[in-house]
């Protein structure tokens, strides 16, 4: 159940959701989000590796980046390279930069990132690549519990965030989780609890704290306050323009009897007989 | 009478199962056939150290007994390729390794 006001808007996921794309084949390999102006994407470090390049030794390597929101006619089919990445740290996220210009979209298309630890217990929506026969992608929506110790041997600079989804599967690494209540991006997608025959935990998944973001050498911008919601224009109906455009003529019956003035209401004791 | 020609080539597909546990959740669009293949070499490596234990075993055994028997299961997994598991529905593959001792080995 959405606290969400009918005349507001979140920011769209859509707009800068982008595919991660292996370029050797061109497929698939999980999600990404545009989060500058200046071409540069966020996904995490392992779906980095599933398109072939390791982060901490790219070399240049290219990875594929597809913009389905691209507009004005832009090139949706880019190619980017691992701009940064935590070499001492095992944090799930890469920042890659488009190879070529700037991304094909408009400022507004752009996310808006905050630090999660505001959002506990926040109703979150996702989208991303998670393959589904052939539906290529697929809208997420659970709720954001908060931070865990992050698993053993982990050496993080953020505590995973704990998620509670039923859609979180794969392909939806490096999708970025909107709190619909701050209207900022919290968070990015990175791994998922495949529960066994008993079922416990089943819809349990972790994500990114968007915070580690904000740390050298990625330096992203975050905010703490909440975005506010864009107010989509209200309806406007006008009454007199409805009335002044006419009414439909009442039927008139041809064996119908004529209104009967006979009878008149009076104002005390109702109708009276009076002379025809 | 219908005909078959067999492919030599003809590639041998595991269905993979999701494996229990944490899971990133990238997509690995990798070839069903490489995977498949690679499980069941692992598996066949497998059940070939199986085979090495229980041949090492029999010479312990009391004279006694005869033959020794072991029914085991192995699971194939994208990740893993081949897992000791349960006989029977968990299994990918079910075997069962028969020794019995030859009136050679008495003598």
């Amino acid at each position: 159940m959405s606290n969400e006001q009918p005349n507001v808007r979140l920011q769209n996921l859509r707009d800068f959701t982008v595919q991660i794309r292996r370029t050797a084949d061109d497929a698939i390999v999980g999600t990404g989000i545009a989060v500058t102006m200046d071409g540069q994407v966020v996904t995490c470090a392992h779906v980095a590796r599933a398109a072939g390049v390791e982060p901490r030794d790219a070399n240049g390597d290219e990875i594929g980046v597809y913009f389905p929101q691209a507009r004005g006619g832009e090139e949706k089919t880019r190619r980017a390279t691992v701009a940064c990445c935590f070499p001492q740290h095992d944090d799930d996220v890469v920042l890659l930069q488009l190879t070529e210009g700037a991304a094909p979209l408009a400022p507004e298309q752009i996310a808006v990132l905050g630090r999660a630890e505001a959002s506990w217990f926040h109703p979150f929506r996702s989208y991303g690549y998670r393959r589904l026969e052939n539906y290529i992608a697929g809208h997420a929506h659970g709720m954001i519990l908060g931070c865990v110790p992050p698993p053993l041997g982990r050496n993080v600079q953020a505590e995973p965030v704990q998620l509670e989804s039923q859609q979180i599967n794969q392909g939806m690494s490096g999708a970025g989780v909107l709190d619909i209540e701050r209207n900022l991006i919290v968070g990015i997608v990175s791994e998922t609890w495949f529960p066994d025959l008993s079922t416990k935990d089943r819809d349990t998944a972790w994500a990114v704290n968007a915070r580690v973001l904000t740390f050298d050498p990625l330096n992203l911008p975050v905010q703490d306050e909440p975005l506010p919601l864009s107010k989509a224009p209200e309806p406007k109906t006008d009454i007199e323009e409805a009335r002044a455009s006419g009414t439909t003529p009442r039927p008139r019956w041809r064996n119908g009897l004529d209104e009967m003035t006979c009878w008149r209401p009076s104002v005390a004791t109702g109708p009276t007989r009076s002379a025809a | 009478m219908s005909t078959f020609i067999i492919d030599e080539d003809t590639p041998i597909l595991v269905e993979f199962a999701p494996r229990p546990g944490v899971q990133q959740v990238s997509l690995s669009p990798a070839d069903l056939a490489a995977k498949s293949a690679q499980a069941l070499d692992r598996a066949m490596g497998t059940i070939y150290q199986m085979a090495r234990r229980v041949s090492a075993l029999r010479v312990t055994l009391p004279d006694e007994f005869t033959q020794v028997e072991l029914e085991f299961g192995v699971k194939l997994e994208a990740e893993a390729g081949a897992l000791i598991s349960k006989v029977g529905a968990e299994a990918s593959i079910n075997v069962t390794l028969t020794w019995e001792r030859s009136d050679a080995e008495d003598e």
